[in-house]
């Protein structure tokens, strides 16, 4: 049995500004926080989301899934 | 709109001078529960929809994914097109529901009934000693 800490990766995301909400990204980011470490930047065309420590079990599905709430977050808020 | 297919997932480009931004984010909307749906902008103007089912699916599942978010396209703006054909018509009657001058309101039937039961006789019938018919003796 090995006792080598579990491997984690960092996972990207990036949402371009005029399509997503930056206020609805970090809402999405925030409810995914205990998968990863989430840091959230806002730049002039878009907003990057980076999680550091993500399991690499699930770093494949965890960008899928953070968009899908970024973007439903966001049609949300457009309909307020 | 050219549809391209790749190992598990679909991409389209969207003109946003024929489909606004509400239209494409309303049938986005819909598929979030069956599918992993990304936006992007490659131009302005433009947005790039792309689909990745939430299962495996085939060339022509995702061929149909495409068409299927296509006519949700057509279906959004056609609902955006009536409800703005129509808001004058839902604004008068709202306004005629919330505020008709025929109709009384619930409060003037009220004071009518109680204003009714005012001026009739007494129901319960009780007599009234100093209008009851008499010998004059107390």
């Amino acid at each position: 049995m090995s006792d080598a800490p579990a491997a984690t990766r960092t996972v990207t995301v990036r949402f371009h500004r005029s399509l997503y909400d930056p206020a609805s990204v970090r809402v999405a980011a925030g409810r995914f926080g205990r998968f990863g470490t989430p840091a959230v930047e806002e730049r002039d065309a878009d907003v990057l989301v980076s999680f550091t420590d993500v399991p690499e079990a699930l770093a494949g599905r965890l960008g899928d899934e953070l968009g899908n709430h970024a973007l439903f977050e966001t049609i949300v808020a457009r309909r307020r | 709109m050219t549809t391209e297919l790749e190992a598990q997932r679909v991409r389209f480009v969207v003109d946003e001078s024929v489909y606004d931004l509400e239209v494409i984010q309303g049938a986005a909307y819909l598929f979030v529960g069956r599918c992993y749906v990304w936006l992007d902008r490659p131009a302005d103007r433009k947005v790039e929809v792309v689909l990745r089912p939430k299962g495996p699916a085939d060339a022509e599942q995702l061929h149909a994914l495409a068409g299927e978010f296509q006519n949700e396209l057509l279906n959004q703006a056609l609902r955006k097109n009536v409800g703005a054909a129509n808001a004058k018509i839902r604004e008068f009657i709202m306004a005629k529901a919330f505020f008709s001058l025929d109709a009384p309101s619930t409060i003037d039937k009220l004071l009518a009934e109680l204003d009714a039961e005012e001026m009739g006789d007494d129901a319960l019938d009780i007599p009234i000693p100093w209008e009851s018919p008499g010998d004059g003796k107390v």
